[in-house]
């Protein structure tokens, strides 16, 4: 059993866990340069800590990309869409919009 | 760009490098500017993402920009989201087709594996337009796709590069690449035809067997492969243009010579005849021709004439081509041909002019005689050389027929051909042949005729015009017939027009009697020149009794006479005709001096060529100095010869 446990299981397990370590570490990788482009876009938009912090709460609640966000107003105003009904105080994100694509037509209200 | 903006460079270090272009003072960029934004900041397949999530969510206005950028990415998933989009912006089918080869083979595999029914539709119709070889194989694997339309639509598109990849030739028109590409991609479809089963890559695959690749060469060997076998069931279906245009091309083709000879005569209708005949040229290669003799019933390929007349020119000159190859019963033969007398094009006429020529029936010579009085002068000339190479007698109504016929060389033919018969026909039309015919006419007729042709000749010296007395002397000259005519000539010699006079005395120089020489001493009392002149040339070969008589001559101031003179002194006495020459040829008058070059050149006096140096060097008059040239080369040639000799 133990001979077995030797030769079969903890190599197993060795791999299983390189394995798994590997895939975090490539995941990381892609999400760190998935938020290192949003944060070079947000500093290039000249974005407030405030208005960062409702970008990321908007994407998180609605489940679309923070940079996506940023490029298209289509995005953000699907976005707003979402969460209607969802949340009361959309101030932040309001404002936000306003400020991004202040020129262009609003299109969730 | 709305709006202006400014950098804030110590803020740089903040943002990974960008420039933070950006503040609450000014407006915010448009979207062009926000993609651009995107594509500094980004690498293409982070940017890429970003824009795929964008485009899922994005305005309609904002579409064609963000689709745009993602073909600028050049990433293989952002094209197959674009490809699978393409029926929504028919306008990016050029722009797709602008990305890079291997951009786009990353991106369709993509889109094979997992695209959606429109997308891999909306595939093959993107792989139908680019017709790029390399890409082929992409449209071979979705024969085997399950979905709806798919392979039918894989089908026509692998078609359509083919047939649009074909040259005049027939063959494709293609890069060693490209070709190679094109067979890998057929050559893998035929090994699995047993799952698809589409009829389209049949057709592909046999249009590429006219010069196969060596992968489909292999399949293409094996006479029992079941799309081999398929091949050749869809070869016999005429009914189809690709199948049609190419039977010609596949009488030459092993694997389907035998489908393409089963069914030629199946094509019909004169806009189909047209369509298969539209290779013609390859009925030349010796190959074909050879085929074409095992082609099931001949006879039935052949239009009928009312067929035929509903074909276009190109066509019908191309079937008399096929009659040729076909080797049809002669009757058939003869019954398209007869067709073709009256069909408006003069090419086609002559094409079956001249295919008539090749038969040896009494109804092809009549058929030839009847295109002899074609009113186009290339029919008639191809049907009368048609009737010359048979080189049998002519029937003379036809030939009285072509003679009056305004095709002018067939008129001219006629003419020489009826005055070569007999002596009475000759001296009904001998004025109107030209020299050589007239001569050749003549020799004819003295073979078969020489009394008639003498007598006439006689007659027509002793008291012909002037229009027919010169003729007659020279002909009478060119037969050797002087001595024949000799009565009449002297009795012309003192004839009232000089050039009858002079011609009398140039042709009695070939005879050598007393009563000439009297004839000619008197001619030197002529008061014409030229008689004088012709007199002294004829009386040149006689004896040396008349030498004396040419001291006035030799003095003289004409200078043929003059020239003629010092000939007939050089000829009998050598010395003082060599001194009169060179008298001439320092002479002040130029034409003295051009007829004295002429004699030195004729009489090769050799003992003269300082005097022609002179000449040729320092003559005044530049055409004395060429003619003197050309006589010095002459008598150094001579020379030469004389040396070798």
């Amino acid at each position: 059993m133990m001979e077995m446990m030797a030769h079969i299981f903890w190599p197993s397990l060795l791999a299983f866990i390189g394995l798994a370590a590997a895939s975090i570490a490539i995941i990381s990788l892609l999400r760190s340069e998935r938020a290192m482009t949003c944060r070079r876009l947000e500093a290039a938009f000249g974005l407030s800590g405030r208005e960062r912090r409702a970008l990321a709460r908007l994407s998180r609640q609605s489940g679309i990309d923070r940079a996506a966000l940023l490029i298209s107003r289509g995005c953000f105003d699907a976005a707003m869409k979402r969460l209607e009904g969802q949340v009361r105080n959309r101030t932040g994100e309001e404002a936000l919009r306003q400020r991004l694509f202040n020129s262009e037509t609003a299109a969730y209200s | 760009m709305r709006g202006d903006f400014f950098e804030i460079t110590h803020l740089q270090a903040f943002t990974g490098g960008m420039p933070v272009l950006f503040d609450r003072c000014c407006d915010m960029p448009d979207l062009e500017r926000r993609i651009a934004m995107l594509q500094r900041s980004a690498a293409p397949q982070e940017a890429a993402a970003v824009l795929l999530a964008a485009l899922a969510h994005a305005a309609p206005d904002e579409e064609t920009r963000l689709i745009e950028a993602l073909l600028a990415t050049s990433q293989p998933r952002a094209i197959a989201h674009v490809i699978g989009r393409l029926h929504e912006f028919n306008d990016f089918v050029r722009r797709v087709s602008a990305v890079p080869p291997k951009c786009l083979d990353d991106a369709l595999t993509l889109v094979r594996r997992g695209g959606g029914t429109r997308t891999l539709l909306n595939a093959a119709s993107l792989l139908r337009s680019l017709a790029e070889p390399s890409l082929a194989h992409h449209l071979a694997a979705m024969l085997e796709s399950h979905r709806e339309d798919v392979p039918e639509q894989a089908g026509e598109a692998l078609l359509d590069m083919f047939s649009g990849k074909l040259a005049a030739s027939g063959r494709l028109a293609l890069s060693r690449d490209g070709r190679d590409a094109l067979d890998g991609a057929i050559a893998a479809s035929m090994d699995r035809y047993r799952i698809h089963r589409r009829d389209e890559l049949l057709i592909a695959a046999a249009l590429l067997s006219a010069s196969p690749g060596p992968k489909l060469a292999a399949i293409l060997a094996q006479p029992d492969h079941p799309a081999v076998l398929a091949m050749r069931r869809a070869a016999r279906r005429v009914n189809e243009p690709l199948v049609r245009r190419q039977l010609i091309r596949w009488i030459g083709i092993d694997q389907l010579r035998a489908q393409a000879l089963r069914c030629l005569h199946e094509v019909r209708l004169p806009n189909h005849r047209d369509e298969m005949l539209r290779d013609r040229h390859l009925l030349l290669s010796a190959r074909r021709r050879r085929a074409m003799a095992r082609v099931e019933k001949p006879a039935s390929c052949l239009p009928s004439p009312a067929e035929l007349m509903s074909m276009t020119p190109f066509g019908q000159a191309a079937v008399v081509d096929l009659m040729v190859a076909l080797r049809a019963p002669a009757g058939a033969q003869l019954r398209t041909l007869r067709a073709m007398r009256h069909l408006p094009s003069p090419f086609v006429r002559m094409k079956a002019a001249h295919a008539a020529s090749l038969h040896v029936s009494e109804e092809a010579t009549l058929y030839e005689e009847s295109a002899a009085l074609d009113n186009d002068s290339a029919v008639a000339s191809v049907a009368l050389a048609g009737l010359r190479l048979r080189g049998r007698e002519i029937n003379p109504g036809v030939l009285a027929r072509v003679e009056r016929h305004r095709h002018r060389a067939g008129a001219r033919w006629a003419a020489a051909r009826l005055a070569s018969s007999q002596a009475s026909s000759f001296f009904a039309r001998w004025l109107a042949l030209d020299e050589r015919s007239r001569l050749a006419a003549a020799h004819r007729v003295m073979d078969r005729d020489s009394a008639g042709m003498t007598e006439q000749l006689q007659q027509r010296i002793a008291t012909g015009g002037r229009m027919e007395v010169i003729p007659a002397i020279s002909l009478a000259r060119r037969l050797g017939l002087c001595d024949v005519v000799r009565r009449e000539l002297i009795a012309r010699a003192n004839d009232e027009d000089a050039r009858v006079a002079s011609a009398v005395v140039s042709a009695l120089g070939s005879l050598a009697d007393v009563e000439v020489i009297r004839v000619l001493t008197q001619s030197l009392d002529h008061a014409n020149s030229r008689v004088r002149a012709n007199a002294i040339e004829s009386l040149r070969s006689q004896n040396d009794s008349v030498v004396e008589q040419m001291k006035p001559f030799v003095e003289g101031r004409e200078n043929r006479a003059r020239a003629n003179a010092t000939l007939m002194v050089l000829h009998h006495e050598r010395e003082r005709g060599i001194e009169h020459l060179r008298d001439m040829l320092t002479d002040g008058d130029p034409l003295h001096r051009i007829s004295a070059v002429w004699a030195a050149r004729r009489g090769r006096v050799h003992e003269a060529a300082w005097e022609i140096d002179r000449l040729a060097e320092d003559d005044p008059l530049p055409e004395v100095r060429v003619r003197a040239a050309s006589a010095r080369r002459l008598l150094a040639t001579h020379d030469m010869e004389l040396v070798t000799a």
